[in-house]
């Protein structure tokens, strides 16, 4: 049994079914006057069919180095969920901060995972966000969200 | 004469000091992210289509497609010196290159590198030039029935292409395409799996989805992994090839430029194919087969010659017929849709400065690559060596500036970190992301044609066999799907045979 492609077929049967049913509820309509979900509909349909000839195929695999944690045995696997947290954490909290407190704990966090010194990682997130502030806002002209502080 | 004038106009155009500083820019990037392993071009152009906003139309399109053909320059280096390529049109580059490198003959492999994809690249203008007017008149004659056709072969191609398993390519492409149906429909305009949030409205930008598969999903991909990497310490001198280097590789670059030429105007090809398909070749026609991987000129030249060939005329169908061959093309495809120009046979005569003038500064900044590729060698070496843990981190951080400054929004920010997640994902569990990315910037156009021409038949599909261009488009795209099944449906009738002999 391939356990990767079996996760994976099933999640993606799920999600077949219900755009599915998204596709229903717009609307088909005919084949000479195709409604809204008319794509969407056949596309799903074909993804479903897919989703399925995959989950059967790994049921019936004989390889039997497939299981799911081998994908990250011996990785630095904690370096993505680090990096993972830290730009969902990064997309909560850039309007209510501001641009460069935000983007200075980000680049922090993110230097710190490469085991830097500690000042080594101050000085380098504070550069990072001057040297990014000046090209994309004063350069560039972009807006960024400025916080509390206004800055 | 007539291509002439227009080359004239188009130089007008890109000799501007703004473009040509755009172009500059553009190449210097591209070079730079070929260099650079982790972030392709594909990933560099959706960075930085939000900072094109302040640029003209051109300028951007210059610089973006000076970053496309750039990359494939700087691929090489890496590929050469450090076994390493930095993007996936220069894999097969390794093979005879780092070869070449331990053996000393580093300075000439680089050479070759550079002036077999400057030749190419140049060729593939010229055709570019010579075949994109005549096309785009022609295009002018397509109707839904042929974009139908046309758009269904570039899927097949992409998916039949595909490295890994074609199920999982197809699936990929459906996946694309029901992501595509996000946002009002194109002809009720009723609000499509938008889920009441107001940004989808719109739809999911390609931006957003292209950097955060390409973007953060390498990243993440690379933080995991402790990559350790070489550079050839050798003093680098000698860069321009023997006399003896150029008669063998001469044909090389021929076959290779030809290839690679023809492979780029294919939909679902470009420069990655073609450095496989000519690098093949190559090794097919030799007369010391056993030669190749162990450091032969050719497979150098070869695959260098493709892939600069098929970047250039990759161009032919999405200029005239708005039809994006390859996953970067499709992201380049974004940048003029943000800039309000709709790629396709209107282009010449809506926008002849932007047409004429991306294509004449693909003429100067295949100068500009040839001088920032061979001089320049030592510094591009330099760059190989910054840290990843401070490359990465700016990678990530260059992609949020970037998803944030397209609409001044958060929303683009989650959706490029989801799509970065699912990038991720995708690469832990062998699926591609190209065929996504194509079917996503494709789904559009097929879901508005295809509704079209059913409108116009009343229902018959039979329309779409009845107009000989779709007739043939969709008979080469029925081909490749059974050529493509034969020989799975061969292993099982020779495993039942098999089976029943014993038996």
């Amino acid at each position: 049994m391939n356990k990767r492609d079996l996760v994976s077929g099933l999640f993606w049967l799920a999600a077949a079914i219900f755009v599915l049913t998204q596709a229903l509820d717009l609307g088909v309509g005919t084949v000479s006057a195709p409604g809204a979900g008319f794509v969407l509909f056949w596309s799903s349909v074909l993804f479903g069919l897919l989703s399925i000839i995959l989950v059967v195929k790994a049921l019936v695999a004989s390889s039997g180095k497939q299981g799911i944690a081998e994908l990250w045995h011996g990785l630095s696997w904690g370096n993505v969920v680090i990096a993972v947290v830290a730009l969902v954490l990064y997309s909560l909290v850039l309007v209510k901060v501001g641009f460069v407190i935000a983007t200075t704990a980000f680049m922090a966090v993110l230097y710190a995972v490469g085991r830097m010194k500690v000042w080594v990682v101050v000085v380098s997130a504070l550069v990072t966000v001057a040297l990014t502030y000046a090209i994309f806002h004063y350069a560039l002209q972009i807006e960024f969200p400025r916080g509390p502080f206004r800055w | 004469m007539e291509a002439l004038n227009s080359l004239l106009y188009g130089f007008s155009v890109a000799l501007q000091p703004e473009n040509i500083f755009y172009c500059f820019i553009g190449s210097v990037l591209g070079t730079l992210v070929g260099v650079l392993p982790g972030i392709g071009p594909v990933g560099a152009i959706s960075i930085l289509l939000p900072i094109t906003f302040k640029i003209s139309a051109t300028g951007s399109i210059i610089m973006l497609a000076g970053l496309y053909y750039g990359a494939m320059y700087g691929g090489s280096t890496t590929s050469i010196l450090v076994n390493i390529p930095g993007e996936a049109a220069s894999v097969i580059t390794c093979m005879d290159g780092h070869q070449m490198a331990l053996k000393g003959r580093a300075g000439p492999a680089l050479g070759m590198a550079a002036f077999g994809s400057f030749i190419a690249g140049t060729v593939g203008i010229v055709g570019l030039m010579l075949f994109a007017k005549p096309l785009s008149r022609f295009a002018l004659d397509f109707g839904p029935h042929e974009y139908f056709a046309l758009i269904i072969l570039g899927l097949t191609f992409v998916t039949y292409l595909s490295h890994g398993s074609m199920l999982k390519a197809v699936m990929m492409a459906c996946l694309g395409l029901m992501l595509s149906n996000i946002g009002l429909d194109p002809i009720t305009s009723s609000p499509r799996m938008t889920f009441g949030i107001l940004e989808l409205f719109d739809g999911v930008g390609i931006a957003p989805v292209a950097m955060g598969l390409f973007g953060i999903g390498e990243v993440l991909i690379n933080l995991e992994q402790a990559v350790t990497q070489e550079v050839i310490r050798a003093k680098l001198k000698h860069l321009f090839p023997s006399k003896l280097d150029w008669i063998q590789s001469k044909w090389a670059l021929v076959r290779g430029t030809l290839v690679g030429f023809f492979l780029g105007i294919l939909p679902g090809g470009g420069p990655v194919l073609a450095s496989f398909m000519s690098y093949g070749l190559e090794k097919r026609v030799s007369k010391e087969p056993q030669k190749f991987g162990t450091g032969a000129i050719e497979g150098v030249a070869s695959p260098e010659a493709a892939n600069n060939s098929a970047a250039s005329s990759s161009f032919i169908p999405l200029l005239t017929l708005g039809i994006p061959p390859n996953v970067s093309l499709s992201v380049l495809f974004g940048a003029f849709l943000i800039h309000g120009v709709t790629p396709g046979p209107l282009l010449l005569k809506d926008h002849p400065d932007l047409f004429w003038g991306v294509i004449s500064s693909m003429y100067l900044g295949n100068v500009m690559l040839l001088v920032l590729n061979l001089p320049l060698i030592p510094m591009w070496v330099q760059v190989l060596k910054i840290p990843a843990k401070l490359l990465y981190p700016l990678i990530l951080l260059f992609c949020l500036v970037g998803a944030y400054s397209m609409n001044n929004s958060v929303f683009d920010v989650i959706i490029m970190i989801v799509f970065g997640v699912v990038g991720y994902l995708f690469r832990k569990f062998d699926y591609e992301g190209a065929p996504l990315v194509l079917a996503f910037v494709l789904g559009p156009m097929l879901d508005l044609n295809l509704r079209q021409a059913l409108l116009v038949s009343e229902g018959s599909f039979l329309t779409f066999f009845t107009r000989p261009i779709s007739a043939v488009t969709l008979g080469l795209a029925a081909l490749l799907l059974i050529t493509s099944i034969m020989p799975f449906v061969a292993k099982k009738v020779a495993k039942y045979r098999e089976v029943a002999e014993d038996q």
